[in-house]
Formats: C-alpha cells, sequence, structure tokens
C-alpha cells in the first residue's frame, strides 16, 4: 500500500470510527441538524405572504438554513473534539499510535461533518418536500462545487479550532460565543450593509460569506466565481493558522504533561 | 533483539523531569538512569507520587523530559517519536481512555489501525486479542456496559493486538478477578519469552513476582535500587516469617534469647492467648532445634511459616527510605 492510500485509508477508518461515534450521540445532531434547520426553514418560509414565496426566496432561505445549520455543527463539534477525547483519556492513546494525529484529527472531523452535513441537507429537503415548495437552481454543477467548498473550508477550519480551543478551558463557551458574530458577519442574520461601517471589514476573513455569496449566484445569474476564489484563499489561511495552532497544541501538551488530564 | 546498534530495548539516562514554575517546581524525576534489554521484565516499583507515571509517560512519548535522554530499540522517545511508537505498545489502566460508546470490538478496530495495522491484518488479530483476554462474548457490547475488570481486560487486548519490542504496562491487574490475572500475567510473561523487554508498574506485588526479573525501586524521583527480584526480597533483611499462636505463658523471645540465624522477634498477647513472630536470616535445619527449645513449655495452637513476600521487603525497604 502507498502512502497516498494508506493516507486515504486511515482517513476513512477515523471518519467511519466518528461517525459510530456521533450516531450513539445523536440527541447532539438531533437538535443542531434536524430541529434547528426544520424550525428556521418553517418559520423563514411562513412570516411572508404567500406570494412573496417565489421559487427565488425559497432556494435562498434553503441555502441560509443549510449554511447556518451546517456551520453551527462545525462550531460545536470541532470545538470539542480534541477537548472530549481528551476527557475521556483517547488522546493519549491517539497520539501515541503510529498514524499521524493530523490525520486522525482530520478523518474525525470527516466524519463529523459528513454526518452533520448529511442529516441538514436530507432535514432541509424534507421540510421542502412537506410544504411542496420547489427550489431551483440555474448552474447545478457549481452549487456542488459550491457545498463541496463550503465542507472543505468547514473542515479546515475545524482543525484549527479543535486545536485552538483545546489549549483553552473554555472552548464550548468562546464556539458559543463566536457563533452569532460570525453568522452576522457573513451576513446570514441580516445584510452586510447593515453592519456598522467599522466591523463591517470584518466579513472579508470570514469564509462563509463568500461561500454564501457564491452559493447565492448559482440560484440565477451566473456564478460569482471571485467569490469561490476567496473562499479558496481564505482555506488556505485557515490551513495555515490550524497547522500553527496544531503544532502549538501537541507541544505544550507534551511540555506540560497534559496530554490526557482533564 | 532490538534497534539500532542491537543495545538494550529501553535505556534511561539521566533523565530528568520537574513540573511548575519559579517557587513552585516540583521534580517528578532527578536524574533517572537505566537499562531493559530484550527478553526482560523489569518491575518498577513505588509509593504513590514516587515517578513512575511520569516516567512511563515519557518513555511513550506522551511527556518531553526536562533533560537527559531516553531511547526505545535505540529510538530517541524525543526526536524519532514515530520510531518509538511503531516499536512499543502502552497499556494504561483504568476506567478512561476507552471509547465508552462503541463496541469492545469498534474500540479495538480503530486503536489496532492506529497501531498500524491494516485492514486485513486487524480482523484476525482482534478475535485473537479477544480471546487472550476472554472478552470474546462481549465484545459486541457497548464498553459503557463494561465491568472495570472487563475495562481492564479490553486495555491489555488493545495493547496485544501488535507485536511490539517494548511493552509498557501501568498497572495491568488493576480490578481483575484472579482467574483473569493469572491468565494476563501468563500472556505477558509468553511475549516476555518471545524476547518482548517489558517494563511494569503495579501496585499489586504479586505481578511483580510472577512478572519481574528485576526490580527497580524509584522514590523521591530517583532509582533507589536496582536489583534482581531474589535480590531485592533478600534486602527485607529476613528470609521467612514463623507465626506461632499458643495459651498461657508466652515463650521468652528477647534479643538476648535467640540465636543470630533470627533477625527479630515480638510477641503480641490478649488476655490468655498470645501471638509470636520470628523473622529469620535465613532458613536452615537449625530453625527446627530453635522451636523445639523455644515451645517446650508452652502450650501452642498453631505454627505457620510464610516465606518473606516482596510486600514485605517493599515495605522494609520504603520505610528506610522513608526514613
Amino acid at each position: 500500500m502507498n502512502r497516498w492510500s494508506s493516507s486515504v485509508s486511515v482517513l476513512l477508518a477515523c471518519a467511519r470510527h466518528q461517525i459510530l461515534v456521533s450516531v450513539r450521540s445523536w440527541h447532539f445532531y438531533a437538535i443542531l441538524a434536524i430541529v434547528q434547520p426544520g424550525v428556521l426553514l418553517l418559520v423563514t418560509l411562513s412570516l411572508p405572504r404567500r406570494s412573496q414565496v417565489t421559487t427565488y426566496y425559497v432556494s435562498q432561505a434553503a441555502l441560509g438554513v443549510l449554511l447556518i445549520s451546517f456551520w453551527s455543527c462545525i462550531l460545536w463539534t470541532s470545538a470539542n473534539i480534541l477537548r472530549r477525547e481528551r476527557m475521556e483519556g483517547t488522546l493519549a492513546s491517539c497520539l501515541t499510535g503510529v498514524r499521524d494525529l493530523r490525520l486522525v484529527l482530520v478523518g474525525k472531523l470527516l466524519g463529523t461533518n459528513a454526518i452533520s452535513a448529511l442529516i441538514t441537507m436530507l432535514t432541509v429537503m424534507t421540510v421542502l418536500a412537506a410544504l411542496r415548495h420547489p427550489v431551483r437552481f440555474d448552474h447545478v454543477g457549481w452549487l456542488v462545487v459550491g457545498l463541496l467548498a463550503l465542507f472543505l473550508s468547514g473542515l479546515i477550519l475545524g482543525v484549527g479550532m479543535a486545536s485552538l480551543f483545546v489549549l483553552s478551558r473554555f472552548g464550548p463557551q468562546l464556539s458559543g460565543a463566536l457563533m452569532y458574530p460570525v453568522f452576522l458577519l457573513a451576513g446570514l442574520l441580516t445584510p452586510l450593509s447593515a453592519l456598522p461601517s467599522g466591523i463591517r471589514w470584518l466579513s472579508w476573513g470570514i469564509s462563509l460569506r463568500w461561500t454564501k455569496t457564491f452559493l447565492a449566484s448559482t440560484i440565477q445569474s451566473s456564478p460569482d466565481l471571485p467569490a469561490l476564489g476567496m473562499v479558496v484563499i481564505l482555506s488556505a489561511g485557515y490551513a495555515i493558522v490550524a497547522a500553527v495552532a496544531f503544532r502549538r497544541f501537541t507541544m505544550i501538551a507534551l511540555r506540560e504533561g497534559t496530554i490526557d488530564f482533564v | 533483539m532490538t534497534g539500532p546498534g542491537r543495545g538494550p530495548a529501553i535505556r534511561a539516562d539521566g533523565l530528568c523531569r520537574s513540573f511548575g514554575r519559579k517557587a513552585k517546581v516540583v521534580t517528578a524525576l532527578d536524574g533517572v538512569s537505566f537499562e531493559v534489554a530484550a527478553g526482560e521484565a523489569v518491575a518498577l516499583l513505588g509509593v504513590n507520587g514516587a515517578g513512575k507515571t511520569t516516567l512511563i509517560k515519557i518513555l511513550s512519548t506522551l511527556l518531553l523530559p526536562t533533560s537527559g535522554h531516553a531511547s526505545i530499540a535505540g529510538h530517541d522517545v524525543v526526536r524519532q517519536t514515530k520510531r518509538v511508537r511503531a516499536v512499543t505498545s502502552v497499556v494504561f489502566g483504568g476506567d478512561r481512555g476507552l471509547y465508552t460508546r462503541l463496541t469492545g470490538r469498534d474500540n479495538l478496530r480503530f486503536f489496532g489501525m492506529l497501531s498500524g495495522l491494516g485492514r486485513g491484518e486487524l480482523r484476525g488479530r482482534i478475535e485473537a486479542a479477544l480471546d487472550l483476554v476472554n472478552l470474546t462474548t462481549a465484545a459486541g457490547q457497548p464498553v459503557e456496559t463494561y465491568s472495570r475488570g472487563m475495562r481492564q481486560r479490553l486495555h491489555l487486548a488493545i495493547g496485544f493486538l501488535t507485536r511490539p519490542q517494548v511493552l509498557l504496562l501501568d498497572e495491568p491487574t488493576v480490578g481483575l478477578d484472579p482467574v483473569e490475572s493469572d491468565r494476563l500475567r501468563n500472556a505477558v510473561l509468553a511475549m516476555r519469552d518471545e524476547g518482548v523487554a517489558i517494563l511494569l508498574t503495579s501496585h499489586y506485588l504479586l505481578d511483580v513476582e510472577k512478572l519481574a526479573t528485576r526490580v527497580l525501586l524509584l522514590s523521591g524521583g530517583r532509582i533507589r535500587e536496582n536489583m534482581t527480584l531474589a535480590q531485592f526480597v533478600r534486602e527485607s533483611g529476613h528470609a521467612a516469617t514463623i507465626t506461632i499462636r499458643g495459651r498461657g505463658t508466652a515463650p521468652d523471645i528477647s534479643a538476648g534469647q535467640l540465636p543470630a540465624t533470627v533477625a527479630s522477634g515480638t510477641v503480641r498477647s490478649s488476655g490468655d492467648r498470645w501471638e509470636a513472630d520470628l523473622r529469620l536470616r535465613e532458613w536452615n535445619g537449625d530453625v527446627f532445634h530453635l522451636l523445639d527449645k523455644l515451645l517446650m513449655a508452652v502450650q501452642v495452637d498453631d505454627v505457620q511459616v510464610r516465606e518473606t513476600r516482596l510486600e514485605d521487603a517493599f515495605a522494609a525497604i520504603s520505610a528506610q527510605l522513608t526514613a
């Protein structure tokens, strides 16, 4: 087995393992990937008058709800994945194995993000089907590319956050506190033009904003490729931060001897 | 047979490790040096806080030493961590360290994969390891339903999945019943006989007696004793203890009355009954003459002879070190 296929095999094994863990803690996914998008979509579609609920509106609403729910899952699961391993005492065993811990972490996040994305998409589609609201995307191929970019960007961000938050006692609190500011800066709760100009520039560093812009462009008009480019650039930046954070986390843990301490 | 240079399987050279900063520095290890050869089982003994777990963590690449060097099969534990991990199995017992919501078999599959086993190898190894620790029937149940002993057996099964050159065992039989403890000791002995170097810590000195060929006594972060098991037991100052129980007048075993073969003697009385302990420096035929003379005029109910155990030696040496 060559190095690449061995790495892929490890990634898939870790993803499968994390999916098994996730399935057994289904309450979390029931809230974040079923209840949250279901309620959000119902509210978004029932508030306006029936005549205002056009196919374009429904498509936009579905994308917005998908982005919010998927990103919530990423923030919560990524922030806690290494902390949970450490609390359960399994992080030490992950580290003493011969597989690269970065690969193990990416595999685990791949598993948890895949299951979040799948359940969220199924929920959105089920609610739309139940309400008999059709959606329409003029550029389905680019939509898939955008969703893939969303997934990968979230995965990279997750590695960084998992490594950063394990260094702090307040990881869960930080992830909770960050959630709504990120949604605001991504333009998911209010239009970006409604934000004070003093903080609006911060939205340039949020890949979710550009992902939303790109995905929205696949409904009608032509795909916003510069926005997709921004997603790629920002994700590369996140990857560098994630690599540094991961290295710092492992060095501190090995130096201080905190790898398996709560 | 070990790695580069075929040196010792485990080598520690002047290992130091301290925790905390400035005025609150706690020294866990202070210049620890020792070697363990392939096929040798060495017990690391010491009271709580002696530095045993710190040492095991450094050797298993989970903690960096403050200074000094350590190597496993010739690979440096700081600079060649991946190579060290490839030849080492570590068993940290206890309730933690397992995915409790997953089944025992799922845990083995995951940790086996982390140890570098391929999918094809895993299946056979998992079943063999489950069989070895007698956990096959419970392997499909979630770990959260396991008793403490079953969790410990699962930890050991994970450690037995690979064919390591070095096995680090931290309290291997904690929580196990005598039958399972014995079964696992035999499994560890078989690994030792195959040439695996074993370093174990245990508060169950029976493990040490059955498994170890050499003892390292760690106290205050330093190796105070490094000797064979027999030497270690002799360090307690006596080879056996004779306990005599009787009624009426107790025998006179004051120091002046005892021959040189008796290290010490004590008598405890309670009402009409008494109990005397004679600690013998060595066991020989003169002991029977001594007993005959000593017990001639007293009423004896019971006589028991107990060979000095490791715990006696450990207690005696620990008391000396503490003093």
